[in-house]
C-alpha cells in the first residue's frame, strides 16, 4: 500500500499554493493512495484539505504548532500510531520533541510508542535514516514555506551535508549504536545547491537587490515522502522540487 | 379535387400518381402525365398537414416533379415547346397545382439558351404570390428558389444584379409568409406556431445563403444592393423570431470583410427592431462573428488587422471596429430607454468580449464600457436586484477578462470604473466575485509592486475583509464548542484567499515592500476578529524582509549598519502587529500570538538580537500566565518553549538565557495536572544540557562551549520523579518513572556522569523503584488475555488505542474507563523495551555494562 | 315525323369546299344527358361571304316525283325555348331570310342536282347555342309538292370576327384602352381594389389584372376568378336567362392588407362565346371575384366585360 506523508503546508500564513504543480500531478492520481498522513501545520486551509481528501478519504492528522486544537470538529492528537503491514508508525509534528528533532529523543519517542517508523516534521528539512533497527522520516515542508528556525547554510560552506550517502542503501546510513553519528545519517536531498548560489553571489548591485525567495525562505524545497509499505519491507521514495525540477530518492528499510 | 385526409395517405397518393405520370410520359401523353401530376400536387394544398409532414411530401413530390421536368427538357422543342406548355399549365383551376407546374415548366424552359430567363423569373417570382397560405407559400416559393437556382450563377455584372433583385424579392415574401405564420390559428397556439417556424426557417434562409453564393466576393454590390433591402425588411417584418434568425443568418452566410464594412449599418439596424427582439443576441453573433475573423486570420498581429482593413472599402471611422461598437451602444442607450440593466449586461459582456480580442491590450476600452455599465446602475436605482447578479457576474468575471491573469490584474488596479462597478453591487455577489478574482490572481503568480495597486486590489475585496453580522460563508463552518479559551476557529475558505494577498506583496526595495505590508495590515484589521486568519501572514512576510535583510548583510557587509535599523524596526512592526492581532481578537487567538512571540523571539536570536528576542520570550510568558488556561494548551506550549528555548544561541549575556529558562521550568513545575508537571519538567532539563546545532558549525566533542549544566539536569530529574511518585493512578506513575529512566538513558549517552550528574547508580536505582512499584500492576496485567488490543501513553500523557481492526489508532485524552486492565501493561512493557535497550547498547558502549538491568522478564 | 313516313325523295346539301372547310364542334343541342357528350361539327362561315353549293335531290329508284318547285333559302333565325322544360324552341325571330327558285314545278325522273349561290351575304349575328336561346344559320331546301313539302335543313356555323372592340354599348366611358378600376369593400372588413387591364377582351385574350388588399380582416380561405355568361331572352316578365361560368383560383391562403395578387386568366383555351344583344335575347360576359372565408360565406363582386372574336 502507498501511504503519503505531508507536512508543514502553512497555508495560508506561508504560502499560496496547495504544493507545486508537479507535485500535484504526480500525486493526485485517483485511488492509488491509500493513506495520507498530515504531520503538523497542514489544517487551516480549506482548498488543501480538499485536495488532500481527493487524494485519499484515509487522513491521519497530527497536530503542529501552527494546528488548532480540533479541525473538521475532531480534536487534532499530538502523536498516534498508524498500523500498515508489519509495522507500525508513530506520527508526531516534533515540537514538542526537545531538543528539537534530536534523534535520540526521536528514538525515545519510538519505543515509547513501540513503532518501528518514525514520521515527523516540523523543521521543513526533508530526511530519512536509521537508528537502532529504527526508521525515521522528516518529509520536510511540502509547500516550501517559510521557515523561521536556523536557516539552512550555503553549502558552499558547510560541505558535511554535501557528502549525502548513496540513497539507495539505507542499510549502509543505519549507524548502529554510534548515536554521535546520527546526524551524519541524514539524507538531505539537497544537490545542487551550489548552482543556486552561483546565480546568487552574482548579485553585487548597491540597491536593496534581488534576493532569491528562496534564499529568504531558509532553502526550503518543496518535498514530501511516499511509503510503500509490502509486508515488512517499506520502500520510502522522498520527494524533492529543486528548480522546476522533481527528484526522486529512493531508500528501502526491512523490518528484522 | 380534393386532398387526403392523412399523411399516410396522401404520401401513397402521391407515389400512385407519380407512377401514373410516368407510364403516361413514356406512352407519350403528356396531357394524362400533367393530369395525375395536378392531381398529385393537389395533396399539396392539404391544410391539416403540420410542417414536417407537409415537408416529407414536398420532398417526396419535387422528386416526382423532377421527372417531369427532365422529360420536359427533353422532349423540347420536338414534341412540344415549352413556351407553349408555360401557357397550357396556366389553365389549372387550383393556383397550387397550377404553380407548381408553371414552376416546373418556367424552370425546365429556362435550360434552353433561347428562353426569356429573366421574364420567366419574374413571372414566377410574381404569379407566387397568389398563395398566401404561409406554409403553403413558403414551399412554393422554396420550390421556385430550389427549381431556379442552377440559373442565376452568372458572370455578367447586370446578370447578377438582376438575379440578385429576384432572389431578394423571393426572399422578401417568403419572410412575409413566415412571419404571418405566426399569427395563424388560435392564439393559445402560439407557442406551438413558434415552434413550427422555427422548423421552417431554414427555407426562408435558404435565400440569403443563395445570395452569399452569387454575390461572392463583390463588397460593393452587397453593401448597395442586398444588405439595405435585406435590413429592410428584417426592420419591417416586426417579428422577433424572424429578426432573431435573419440577422444570425447575415452574420453566419457573409464573409467577415462584408460585415467589418457594413458594421455600423447592421448595428443600426438593431435598433430598429421590434422592441421585444433580443439586441443582445445580435450583437453577440456579431462578435463571435468578428473574433471569429481574427481567428481565422494568418497573422492576427494588430499591425496586420489594422492593413488588412485599410485594404477593405470601409471609411476610416469605421476601421475602428471597437468605435463602431460603442457609437452603437451610445446610440442604443439614447433611442431605446426602455432598454433594461438585465438587456444592457450581455451587450456590453459582448462588446467587451470584442475588444478584448481585437484590441488585447487597451484598457480604455474596457474602463469606458464598465463605465458605461456603471452608469447605467446608476440611473437604474439605488441597488442592482439579485436576480441580475448572474449578468454582472458574468461582466465582472468575463472570461475574456480573468483569460489572462495579467491584463485582469491590470483591469483590477487600472480600471476605475472596474472598481466602481463592483462596488454598486450586492453584497453577496461582491463577495462570491471576490472569491473568483483571488482565485485568479494568486494562482498567476503576480506581483503586487505598487502601494496603489494593493490599495485597488484590497478595495476590491473589501465586502469580504469586513465582517458582517452574518456567518462565514464558507461550507465548512466548524466553530468549536469549547468555551475554556474561546477559541474559535472554522476553516474560513474565504479568509484564506484574502491572508494570501500578503504573499502578492513584492518590492526590490524593503522599505516599499514594508509600506505593502503595512497597507494589508490596516485593510485586514478592518476584519475584526477575523484578523487571526490573515495576520499570521503579514508577520510571516516581516519575518522573510527580516530574513532578507539578514542575507544582505551577510552578502554586502558594507550596509550592516543600515540592514540593522531596518531589522530593528521590522522587530518593532512584528510586535506591534502582534499586539494589535492581541488587541483586536482578545482571547481569540491566544495561543497562536504565544508561538508567534516566540517565532520572532527565535529569529532574534538567530540575528543575535539577544534584547529583542529576550522581549518577545517576554511576551510569550505575559500571554502564558495571563491568557493561557486549557491544561492541555498550557503543557504543549511549555514544552514547545522548552524547545525553542533550547536552540537559542545568543541569550547568555546578562544571564538572560538563565532567567527565561528558569522561568519556563518554573511554569512547568505549576501546571495543573501532575503528570504534566513531571513531563514538563523532566523536559525542562533539556534547558541545561544545549545540544548541537550542526548548522551552526557545531559539533558533539569538538564544540567545548555549550551551555551545559549536569547539576540542574538532575535536579529537573529528581524533581519530576518526585511528582512521579507522588501520582496515586500507580499505571501513570510508573509510565512517567519509565519516562524519566528514558531521559536518564539520553544523558547517559550523552556524556559520564561528572558532566550530567546522570549515573550508573541513580539509573539503578531508578529501575529498582520501577521494578517494586510494577509488581503490583502485573499481576493485573497478567489476568487480561492478548486481545491485540494494545494502549500506549503519548509524549502529552494521552491514550492511544491500538486496535487489530484498525489502521490508524484512536487518541483519547481520559483514560479509557472500559480497557482498565491492559492499560497496566503499558509501563510495563515500555519498562521491558527501556530494558531491552540498555541491554542493546551495552555492545556499543562499555559504560552501560554497570547498569543493571536484572531479569527482564 | 320523317321517322314514320318514309320520304319520296332525298335532299343533299354540299356547301362548296364544305371539308375543306373550317369547322367548330358544338354540344348537342339537346339537354338530354345520355347525349351530352355528343356533339355536332359545322362548318364556319364568315359575315359577308357567299355561301353557295350543290342541292342534289334523289328520287327512289323507279320512282317519279311531281313537285310545284324546288326552292333554297338562307335562313338565320334566334330560336327560344318557353321555358326550361320545354326544350323545343321555337324561332321567335327570323333576321335574315333569302331564297332562290331552283327549279320550276314539274316531273322529277331521275337524280338532279342543282347549284345555288348567295353571294356576300350579311350575317349579322354569331352563331349560337344556348340553353334557352339558339341563333342558328341554315340553308333550306324546300321541294314544294301538293302535299307535304319535303324540307331539307342544312346548318353551318357563323362567326363574326371584329378587328376593333365593337362600340361599346354597355361602357359608356369613350376610353377602353384604360384598366377598369373597382373599389370595393365590406366595412371595417374588407377594402380591395382591383383592377383589369382593359374592360374588352378578344377570346384568344389573356385577362390581366391585380387586386390590392388595403383592409382585410376576413380569413379568407381562398378568392376565385369567375368569368360568367349570361344569355337573357324574351321582355319581362316573360324573361329568361341563364348562365355559365367558368371558376379560377387565383389566391390560396389570407393576405395581408397591402398584399397584391396577380391575376392573369388565359382565354384561349375556354369555349366562350362573345357578347351579342339585339332585341329580344342578349349575350353578356361577366367578371366576377368570389372571395371564399373560411366559415364558406363568399363575397363578390361583378363586372362586365365585353369579349369579341378576334381574327388571329
Amino acid at each position: 500500500m502507498l501511504l503519503l506523508a505531508l507536512s508543514d503546508a502553512h497555508i495560508p500564513e506561508r504560502a499560496i499554493k496547495d504544493l507545486p504543480q508537479k507535485f500535484k500531478k504526480l500525486i493526485s492520481v485517483p485511488n492509488k493512495i491509500q493513506q495520507v498522513v498530515l504531520l503538523g501545520n497542514c489544517t487551516k486551509s480549506y482548498s488543501f484539505l480538499k485536495f488532500v481528501n481527493q487524494i485519499s478519504s484515509n487522513v491521519v492528522v497530527v497536530r503542529g504548532e501552527f494546528d488548532n486544537k480540533t479541525v473538521a470538529r475532531e480534536e487534532i492528537p499530538l502523536n498516534t500510531i498508524i498500523k500498515q503491514g508489519d509495522f507500525t508508525i508513530g506520527c508526531c509534528n516534533g515540537y514538542t520533541v526537545v531538543p528539537k528533532s534530536d534523534p535520540l529523543s526521536l528514538l525515545t519517542l519510538a519505543r515509547q510508542l513501540d513503532v518501528d517508523i518514525v514520521l515527523w516534521g516540523g523543521t521543513h528539512n526533508v530526511e530519512a535514516y536509521t537508528l537502532e533497527d529504527k526508521f525515521f522520516i522528516n518529509p520536510g515542508t511540502c509547500t516550501g514555506a517559510f521557515n523561521p528556525d536556523w536557516p539552512l547554510p550555503d553549502a558552499s560552506n558547510d560541505s558535511t551535508l554535501e557528502a549525502s550517502a548513496d540513497s539507495s542503501e539505507p542499510q549502509t546510513q543505519a549507524s548502529e549504536g554510534s548515536t554521535d553519528n546520527a546526524n551524519d545519517a541524514t539524507v538531505p536531498a539537497q544537490d545542487g545547491k551550489s548552482d543556486q548560489d552561483d546565480v546568487a553571489n552574482k548579485e553585487d548591485e548597491d540597491t536593496d537587490s534581488e534576493i532569491d525567495d528562496f534564499e529568504v525562505d531558509g532553502r526550503c524545497i518543496p518535498s514530501f515522502c511516499l511509503l510503500d509499505i509490502q509486508g515488512s519491507t517499506c520502500t520510502l521514495y522522498i520527494y524533492t522540487y529543486v528548480d522546476g525540477e522533481v527528484k526522486v530518492d529512493k531508500v528501502v528499510y526491512n523490518k528484522k | 379535387m380534393s386532398y387526403a385526409e392523412n399523411i399516410e395517405q396522401a404520401i401513397s397518393n402521391c407515389r400512385q400518381q407519380t407512377v401514373l405520370m410516368q407510364r403516361c410520359l413514356s406512352q407519350g401523353k403528356l396531357m394524362d402525365a400533367l393530369k395525375h401530376t395536378s392531381i398529385m400536387l393537389t395533396e399539396l394544398r392539404s391544410p391539416t398537414l403540420s410542417p414536417k409532414q407537409y415537408y416529407e411530401l414536398y420532398i417526396l413530390i419535387y422528386d416526382s416533379l423532377s421527372i417531369l421536368s427532365s422529360y420536359f427538357v427533353e422532349c423540347h422543342p420536338k414534341k412540344h415547346h415549352l413556351a407553349d406548355l408555360y401557357e397550357l399549365v396556366q389553365y389549372a383551376g387550383n393556383i397550387l397545382p397550377r404553380l407548381y407546374l408553371m414552376i416546373t415548366v418556367g424552370s425546365s424552359y429556362l435550360q434552353s439558351s433561347d428562353a426569356p430567363r429573366e421574364e420567366i423569373l419574374k413571372d414566377m417570382i410574381e404569379m407566387c404570390k397568389g398563395v398566401q397560405n404561409p406554409i403553403r407559400g413558403l414551399f412554393l416559393r422554396y420550390y421556385l428558389s430550389q427549381r431556379t437556382k442552377p440559373f442565376f450563377e452568372t458572370e455578367d455584372p447586370e446578370a447578377k444584379r438582376a438575379n440578385i433583385s429576384l432572389i431578394v424579392a423571393n426572399f422578401i415574401e417568403m419572410n412575409k409568409l413566415w412571419v404571418r405564420l405566426q399569427h395563424q390559428g388560435p392564439l393559445r397556439e402560439r407557442e406551438q406556431r413558434t415552434r413550427e417556424r422555427k422548423e421552417l426557417k431554414i427555407l426562408v434562409g435558404t435565400n440569403l445563403v443563395r445570395l452569399s453564393q452569387i454575390v461572392e466576393s463583390d463588397f460593393a454590390m452587397y453593401r448597395d444592393e442586398i444588405l439595405p433591402l435585406v435590413l429592410e425588411q428584417v426592420v419591417q417584418c416586426r417579428d422577433i423570431v424572424s429578426q432573431e434568425y435573419l440577422l444570425d443568418v447575415i452574420c453566419q452566410v457573409f464573409p467577415d470583410e462584408f460585415h467589418l464594412g457594413t458594421l455600423s449599418e447592421l448595428l443600426s439596424t438593431t435598433l430598429k427592431l421590434s422592441p421585444a427582439a433580443p439586441v443582445n443576441e445580435v450583437v453577440l453573433t456579431l462578435v463571435e462573428r468578428l473574433n471569429g475573423y481574427i481567428d481565422r486570420q494568418e497573422h492576427p498581429g494588430p499591425d496586420e488587422l489594422a492593413k488588412k482593413l485599410e485594404s477593405l472599402d470601409i471609411s476610416s471611422e469605421s476601421q475602428n471596429v471597437f468605435f463602431v461598437f460603442w457609437k452603437f451602444l451610445n446610440q442604443l442607450n439614447e433611442e431605446r430607454p426602455d432598454l433594461s440593466l438585465q438587456e444592457f449586461a450581455p451587450i456590453i459582456k459582448g462588446i467587451l468580449k470584442l475588444t478584448l480580442r481585437w484590441y488585447p491590450d487597451n484598457l480604455s476600452n474596457v474602463d469606458v464600457l464598465l463605465k458605461f455599465m456603471y452608469e447605467k446602475c446608476k440611473e437604474s436605482g439605488q441597488t442592482v436586484p439579485e436576480d441580475y447578479d448572474y449578468l454582472f457576474q458574468e461582466l465582472l468575471l468575463a472570461n475574456d477578462l480573468r483569460h489572462d491573469p495579467r491584463f485582469f490584474y491590470q483591469v483590477l488596479t487600472k480600471c476605475e470604473s472596474y472598481q466602481k462597478l463592483f462596488r454598486v453591487q450586492n453584497k453577496g455577489l461582491q463577495k462570491f466575485c471576490v472569491n473568483e478574482i483571488l482565485d485568479a490572481i494568486t494562482h498567476a503568480d503576480l506581483r503586487i509592486s505598487s502601494e496603489t495597486e494593493l490599495q485597488k486590489i484590497l478595495g476590491v475585496c473589501e465586502v469580504m475583509i469586513e465582517v458582517g453580522a452574518e456567518k462565514a460563508s464558507s461550507s465548512l463552518i466548524l466553530d468549536e464548542d469549547d468555551g475554556t479559551d474561546a477559541e474559535k476557529w472554522s476553516l474560513n475558505a474565504d479568509q484564506e484567499k484574502l491572508a494570501k494577498i500578503a504573499h502578492l506583496c513584492y518590492n526590490k526595495s524593503i522599505e516599499k515592500h514594508t509600506e505593502l505590508l503595512i497597507a494589508c495590515r490596516e485593510w485586514f484589521q478592518k476584519g475584526d476578529k477575523n484578523a487571526k486568519y490573515l495576520y499570521p501572514a503579514v508577520i510571516c512576510n516581516i519575518w522573510k524582509l527580516i530574513r532578507k535583510c539578514q542575507l544582505m548583510i551577510k552578502r554586502k557587509p558594507q550596509r550592516r549598519e543600515k540592514m540593522s535599523t531596518t531589522i530593528k524596526q521590522l522587530f518593532k512592526l512584528a510586535s506591534r502587529t502582534i499586539n494589535e492581532l492581541y488587541n483586536t481578537c482578545e482571547g481569540g487567538c491566544l495561543d497562536l500570538l504565544y508561538k508567534l512571540n516566540l517565532q520572532t523571539a527565535s529569529l532574534a536570536d538567530q540575528l543575535e538580537l539577544g534584547d529583542i528576542a529576550y522581549d518577545f520570550f517576554s511576551q510569550a510568558f505575559t500571554i502564558f500566565e495571563e491568557s493561557l488556561s486549557d491544561s492541555r494548551t498550557q503543557f504543549q506550549a511549555i514544552v514547545n518553549m522548552a524547545q525553542t528555548l533550547q536552540k537559542t544561541r545568543s541569550l547568555y549575556a546578562e544571564s538572560s538565557y538563565d532567567t527565561l529558562i528558569t522561568r519556563c521550568t518554573l511554569h512547568g513545575s505549576k501546571l495543573l495536572k501532575k503528570q504534566d508537571q513531571c513531563r514538563a519538567v523532566y523536559t525542562c532539563s533539556h534547558l541545561w544540557w544545549a545540544t548541537e546545532i550542526s548548522l551552526l558549525g557545531e559539533e558533539e566533542g569538538v564544540t567545548d562551549n555549550f551551555f551545559r549544566e549536569g547539576k540542574r539536569v538532575l535536579e529537573c530529574l529528581q524533581r519530576s520523579l518526585r511528582v512521579a511518585d507522588s501520582i496515586m493512578d500507580n499505571v501513570q506513575s510508573c509510565q512517567l518513572m519509565v519516562e524519566i529512566l528514558n531521559r536518564c538513558c539520553y544523558y547517559f549517552v550523552h556524556g559520564d556522569e561528572n558532566s550530567t550528574h546522570v549515573g550508573t547508580k541513580y539509573i539503578n536505582g531508578l529501575i529498582e523503584l520501577i521494578k517494586t512499584n510494577l509488581k503490583s500492576l502485573k499481576m493485573e496485567a497478567n489476568q487480561g488475555e492478548d486481545s491485540g488490543e494494545r494502549f500506549f501513553i503519548g509524549t502529552d500523557g494521552s491514550y492511544i488505542h491500538q486496535s487489530p481492526v484498525n489502521s490508524v489508532s484512536a487518541v483519547y485524552n481520559k483514560p479509557p474507563t472500559s480497557k482498565g486492565n491492559n492499560l497496566a501493561s503499558v509501563p510495563i512493557e515500555f519498562f521491558q523495551r527501556t530494558l531491552q535497550y540498555i541491554e542493546d547498547q551495552k555492545d556499543v558502549d562499555e559504560r552501560f555494562k554497570a547498569i543493571s538491568v536484572g531479569s527482564t522478564s | 315525323m320523317s321517322l314514320f313516313f318514309k320520304s319520296p325523295i332525298d335532299i343533299e346539301v354540299l356547301l362548296d369546299g364544305e371539308e375543306s372547310r373550317k369547322h367548330v364542334e358544338v354540344a348537342n343541342a339537346s339537354n338530354n344527358s345520355t347525349a351530352k357528350t355528343l356533339k355536332d361539327r359545322f362548318p364556319v362561315y364568315e359575315d359577308g361571304e357567299s355561301v353557295s353549293g350543290i342541292v342534289t335531290l334523289r328520287v327512289k329508284e323507279g320512282r317519279k316525283l311531281e313537285h310545284l318547285g324546288v326552292k333554297v333559302s338562307l335562313i338565320g333565325s334566334v330560336d327560344i325555348s318557353k321555358s326550361s322544360s320545354d326544350y323545343k324552341k321555337r324561332p321567335v325571330d327570323t333576321f335574315l331570310s333569302l331564297s332562290a327558285d331552283l327549279c320550276p314545278q314539274g316531273e322529277l325522273m331521275h337524280s338532279q342536282s342543282f347549284p345555288f349561290s348567295f353571294k356576300d351575304v350579311e350575317k349579322r349575328y354569331d352563331s349560337y347555342r344556348g340553353k334557352n336561346v339558339d341563333v342558328s344559320y341554315y340553308v333550306k331546301v324546300t321541294v314544294l309538292r301538293k302535299s307535304t313539302d319535303v324540307v331539307k335543313f342544312k346548318r353551318f356555323w357563323c362567326l363574326l370576327y371584329n378587328s376593333e372592340p365593337p362600340a361599346p354599348a354597355l361602357s359608356k366611358s369613350s376610353d377602353d384602352a384604360k384598366p377598369v378600376k373597382l373599389d370595393i369593400g365590406i366595412e371595417n372588413c374588407l377594402h380591395i381594389e382591383f383592377e383589369y387591364s382593359k374592360s374588352q377582351y378578344s377570346l384568344k385574350d389573356v385577362i390581366v389584372g391585380r387586386i390590392y388588399f388595403l383592409l382585410t380582416r376576413l380569413k379568407v380561405k381562398h378568392m376565385e376568378l369567375s368569368l360568367v355568361t349570361r344569355e337573357t331572352c324574351g321582355l319581362e316578365p316573360n324573361q329568361l336567362s341563364d348562365t355559365t361560368s367558368i371558376r379560377y383560383e387565383i389566391m390560396d391562403g389570407s393576405p395581408v392588407k397591402g398584399e397584391t395578387i396577380p391575376i392573369r386568366l388565359f382565354l384561349g383555351g375556354y369555349d366562350l362565346t362573345p357578347n351579342s344583344n339585339f332585341n329580344h335575347f342578349s349575350i353578356r360576359n361577366y367578371l366576377s371575384l368570389v372571395i371564399i372565408d373560411e366559415d364558406g360565406r363568399r363575397y363578390f363582386k361583378q363586372s362586365e366585360i365585353v369579349l369579341y372574336r378576334k381574327r388571329n
